[in-house]
């Protein structure tokens, strides 16, 4: 019974687990991006049993989590039983010797006191030396803080895998896209269709507006929100994209934005130079041309960003001369000096095309929406510690390098011959610049 | 464009390294060599130079970034890593012979930028999503840890080839020495691909409010991190050296490959890269 569980421990602790586990774990992620991750309406034969494998959804999949919990409980055995030969490693008590470097100098008598000089020395490189018994003899060891490396990894791979355990399990996380003036206080979840979440507090959007490039790409884009908690106080806050706000331990990110069809248009119209008329219309609205009562004048589109030219309504004038069909830019100066000859090519952008009429389109008001995202996630702040744990001691375990150094003399006839003896444990580089330091120093 | 031109100078050069690193090994002797290095460092002086270029020319056509934010400046850049990184290494292990498959990778890259059609490298101004320090610090450490996994993969062939016996072979370092700096690359590679994922994250966190969504690019940077963490794990602990090591090099390079490349024919975040 006793050889069984150790038998079973030795398994658990085993690396020949670990490379197994890190191979299907490689294997998950294979899957997961060939095989498409969204749930599939309806299934069909083979489908089936992809779909009671949960194949559709491998990354919340239960042989996805059983895994990572078996490499949990792999790294906990595993660190628990090594741990203690890589303490007495890094306590000096036992010495790993990977490479090996062995150097002989020999100095004039006149150079006195060497151990003195070795010792201090050898710990502006960093080498701590214990008092050696004998006078002709120093002995320093350094970098031994690297042994612990792998294991401070292996603890931060905890808390990461506990980090991103707490977030998929509790965590919250949906959208919602709401219109300038609008208040909402649900968000789609998207888990089910229609499966929304009431936030504990209402946000209401005062106005969005976004800037855009020369051509036409969004350059960055805000919503003035007012977020109305339950007791009726309210915060103001600036919401743009990489730049979430937090309220109430939720984050609220700004995700993306949209036009709602019809935004508002002020047109200004004129014959030869002078005014003859000012509206402000809609789409879809219809409005008696002045001074041509008959002639009617239809907006049949308008467009916050026309073909990356800005605002623009489209209108069609019906009169008994015909139908006339056009865009209207607003910044059609602009247009023109950048395509000459563009009015003469396509008729439909010449906001002269009713002459002697002359439409300008004087402002636009959009009718924007922005795309909020919603989200509460109590493990990310584990998955940052465990983040910068890793990091740490990934640093050092490679850009550390345990080593020692032997340095002993003895007096020969007429010099010192001293002899350097080195071992490393990892990489021999750092090994041999400290030899070669101490030798530049020591013949000088 | 000014850095443009300068570039595809600069594939020119990199061939012409190669070649001259390719002739060192078939006409041992000093000469090939140092011109081969000397070749190689001027390419890389013009190289950076034209980063710095282009850097300076965003100031004037958008806002100001550096510039690796979009396929042709992340091709431009994954070049310049490698062949830096590998002018390191070959001072550091006084052997050119790595030259003969470093350079290629830095020359192909670069070839890639400069005259495939499909590739733009006009300077675009940047959508806010990508206005960001941690997205900046994160595409630096992913490819600098790609340009170690490149030159991992090209000591993983150098072990393959000096295994067989052949006027070559005797030409390359010792089969310990390539085995223990492939295993030093890929260390350093690692690292910095922990780096990179963990800035993503971030980067992803800020903008578009979760910093890990399974996304294709993510799950195959997460693939890539495995087969690593698999070699270093399979080589500290039951010792995989010398020709496993080698293949796994190879195997995590294919990785790398499709992280950076395959991805962008599934659909995703990351494809903006395109
Ligand atoms: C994804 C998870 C893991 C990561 C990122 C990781 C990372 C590392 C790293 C970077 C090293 C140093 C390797 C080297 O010397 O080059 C290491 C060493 C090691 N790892 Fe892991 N590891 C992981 C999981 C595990 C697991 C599950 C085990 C459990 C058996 C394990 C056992 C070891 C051992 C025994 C060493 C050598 C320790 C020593 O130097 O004394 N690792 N690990």
């Amino acid at each position: 019974m006793r050889h069984l569980r150790t038998g079973f421990i030795d398994i658990l602790a085993s690396i020949r687990l670990t490379l197994a586990l890190l191979f299907i774990l490689a294997v998950l992620g294979i899957i997961g991006t060939f095989v498409p991750q969204e749930k599939p309406d309806e299934v069909f034969g083979g489908q089936k049993i992809l779909y009671h494998l949960q194949m559709y959804d491998i990354f919340h999949s239960y042989i996805f989590y059983f895994v990572m919990v078996m490499l949990s409980i792999n790294i906990i055995f595993c660190s628990l039983t090594r741990l203690p030969q890589a303490w007495r490693r890094f306590r000096g008590d036992q010495v790993q010797v990977k490479f090996k470097i062995r150097e002989e100098i020999r100095l004039p008598l006149e150079v006195e006191d060497i151990k003195s000089k070795v010792t201090s020395l050898l710990k502006k490189r960093l080498y701590k030396t214990p008092p050696a018994p004998q006078a002709t003899e120093v002995e320093g060891k350094a970098g031994l803080s690297s042994y612990l490396g792998p294991y401070i990894v292996h603890a931060g791979v905890l808390v990461l895998i506990a980090g991103t355990f707490l977030s998929s399990v509790f965590g919250i996380e949906g959208y919602a896209n709401i219109g300038e003036g609008e208040t909402i206080n649900r968000i789609e979840t998207g888990k089910k269709m229609g499966q929304t979440y009431t936030l504990p507090f209402e946000i209401h959007l005062k106005k969005f507006t976004v800037e855009f490039y020369e051509n036409g790409m969004p350059k960055q884009y805000r919503s003035d929100l007012e977020i109305i908690k339950d007791d009726r106080r309210s915060i103001q806050a600036a919401l743009m994209v990489n730049h979430p706000i937090e309220v109430e331990g939720f984050r609220i990110y700004q995700a993306s934005y949209g036009e709602k069809t019809g935004g508002e248009a002020k047109l200004g119209i004129f014959v030869k130079s002078e005014k003859v008329g000012e509206i402000k219309v809609k789409e879809g609205q219809k409005f008696p041309l002045p001074r041509e009562e008959k002639t009617r004048v239809l907006v049949l589109r308008t467009e916050n960003n026309l073909m990356h030219m800005g605002p623009a309504v489209k209108l069609s004038i019906q009169s008994d001369r015909g139908e006339f069909v056009f865009w209207v830019f607003k910044h059609i100066e602009k247009i023109l000096a950048s395509h000459p000859g563009i009015l003469e090519e396509f008729k439909m952008l010449n906001p002269r095309l009713y002459s002697p009429y002359h439409f300008i389109l004087e402002e636009f008001q959009s009718n924007y929406y922005s795309g909020l995202q919603v989200k509460r996630d109590p493990g990310a702040l584990l998955v940052g510690v465990a983040a910068i744990i890793i990091v740490f001691g990934l640093v050092v375990t490679y850009f550390i390098s345990p080593r020692t150094l032997k340095i002993c003399w003895e007096k020969d006839e007429h010099l010192w011959r001293v002899s350097i003896e080195g071992t490393a444990a990892r990489d021999i580089s750092t090994l041999k610049r400290d030899v070669s330091y101490l030798i530049g120093k020591l013949v000088t | 464009m000014m850095d443009a031109k300068l570039l595809s100078i600069v594939t020119f050069v990199y061939f012409g390294a190669f070649f001259c690193y390719l002739l060192h090994v078939i006409f041992p002797g000093r000469w090939w060599g140092t011109i081969a290095t000397w070749t190689s460092r001027l390419g890389f002086f013009a190289h950076t130079f034209a980063l710095l270029i282009r850097w300076r020319l965003t100031y004037v056509f958008s806002t100001g970034h550096v510039p690796i934010t979009n396929f042709y400046e992340s091709l431009v850049f994954f070049s310049w890593s490698v062949c830096g990184l590998y002018l390191l290494v070959e001072a550091r292990i006084k052997n050119r012979m790595l030259g003969v498959f470093s350079l290629p990778i830095a020359f192909l890259l670069l070839a890639y930028a400069s005259f495939s059609p499909s590739v733009e490298s006009t300077i675009q101004p940047l959508i806010p999503a990508l206005q960001s320090n941690w997205l900046t610090s994160h595409v630096l450490t992913c490819f600098l840890a790609y340009a170690a996994f490149s030159c991992a993969f090209g000591l993983g062939l150098m072990y393959f080839i000096a295994g067989k016996e052949s006027i070559i072979s005797r030409l390359l370092p010792q089969r310990d020495m390539i085995d223990e700096l492939l295993y030093q690359m890929i260390a350093l590679g690692f690292v910095f691909l922990t780096l990179g994922i963990f800035t993503g994250s971030v980067w992803a966190h800020y903008a578009w409010g979760s910093y890990w969504s399974w996304d294709p690019k993510e799950t195959w940077s997460l693939i890539t991190w495995l087969v690593y963490a698999l070699f270093l794990h399979g080589r500290f602990v039951r010792n995989w050296r010398g020709k496993k090591a080698a293949f796994l090099s190879l195997v995590g390079f294919a990785c790398v490959l499709f992280t950076y490349l395959g991805v962008n024919y599934l659909p995703g975040l990351h494809t903006y890269l395109r």
